[in-house]
């Protein structure tokens, strides 16, 4: 019984719980280490499943928790507090004649330079269409909050491609 | 859907004022060949879902926990090769630190005395040539001196010529 439960209410959400990880560790061991740190302690708490509710709520919290502490012991990238992102000079110059896989590139680049909250709020909504409600569960924040965190990210998102397109139309 | 439509979409979209379904349908809409020049700007972003969905977890990962015991099995695993590990080494340790005392262990069956040593030699010289069946079994008793073995061994010389 309970393992049919881990199968069809857990083990469907590996591929989301790793994608999450790895957007807060940005590697790949770390990544499947948080996943199977996951699941070795959801089945653990087997006998607890019926006073947890959300079982994917659960696992979502679990895993940016366990991430977040495994990067907590190495130098990161990703600050735990708010704070606002400057578009690096770096970033700007080599926005010249891009092609779609540098667009991707530094996308992903400016993406992984938020902080940590509003990374993952974006990627919970943008990638797993989750509902603010569903995400103010899993991260234990107001849906207010994750609404700030949201458009906080989207905001700096809209600059980045419209300062993107000035330097292009400038180059050209 | 019209370049105006999206254009409202998108304004609402950056004040997270979209439902689900409306960006589901700007990402539906940019994954398109009809994106207006001005707005290809946004083409990456909307199409970051697919991409992101292609990235998927190892196969190992859904395997094991299929066989949830054998994810506790694994673990315990872990842990019993390290403990191997440590006593094994801490073996090695103690035996290099104490190799002195095992040596005394392995050597401490000698003779202070010469005639004790040959006395003992005689009598296993004795058994072996009892063996070969050259002369009656004779066994050296402890009372016999050196001087009798050597006597003894000259006898044994003697019936071989």
């Amino acid at each position: 019984m309970k393992q049919d439960k881990f199968r069809n209410n857990v083990l469907p959400l590996v591929d989301k719980l790793f994608r999450l990880a790895l957007n807060i560790t940005c590697n790949k061991e770390d990544a499947e280490d948080v996943v199977q740190d996951t699941l070795f302690n959801v089945w653990k708490k087997k006998e607890d499943w019926d006073t947890i509710g959300n079982m994917e709520a659960y696992c979502y919290r679990s895993t940016r928790n366990i991430a977040l502490d495994k990067i907590s012991l190495k130098s990161n990238q990703h600050e735990t507090l708010e704070k606002e992102y400057d578009v690096p000079e770096s970033a700007k110059n080599a926005q010249d004649h891009l092609e779609q896989k540098e667009q991707w590139v530094l996308l992903e680049s400016f993406l992984r330079r938020l902080p940590e909250k509003q990374q993952t709020v974006f990627q919970l909504r943008e990638i797993d269409d989750l509902s603010y409600k569903q995400i103010a569960e899993i991260m234990e924040i107001t849906e207010e909050q994750v609404k700030i965190s949201l458009f906080r990210a989207r905001q700096k998102l809209k600059n980045f491609f419209e300062e993107t397109d000035e330097d292009e139309k400038r180059n050209n | 859907m019209k370049k105006e439509i999206i254009e409202q979409l998108l304004e609402r979209y950056w004040q997270c004022d979209t439902s689900l379904e409306e960006e589901k349908q700007l990402q539906e809409f940019f994954s398109g060949n009809k994106v207006p020049e001005d707005l290809k700007k946004y083409t990456p972003l909307f199409q970051m879902k697919n991409k992101q969905k292609a990235i998927q977890a190892p196969s190992y990962l859904k395997v094991a926990y299929e066989k949830t015991k054998s994810l506790h099995f694994y673990q315990l695993l872990k842990i019993a090769a390290s403990f191997l590990i440590i006593v094994t080494l801490g073996m090695g340790l103690y035996t290099h630190y104490h190799q002195d005392r095992f040596l005394d262990m392995v050597l401490s069956e000698t003779y202070n005395e010469p005639a004790d040593a040959a006395k003992h030699t005689g009598e296993i010289m004795a058994k072996v040539s009892s063996l070969l069946q050259l002369i009656p079994e004779k066994v050296v008793t402890e009372e016999s001196d050196t001087t009798n073995i050597q006597e003894e061994q000259k006898e044994v010389n003697d019936s071989l010529k």
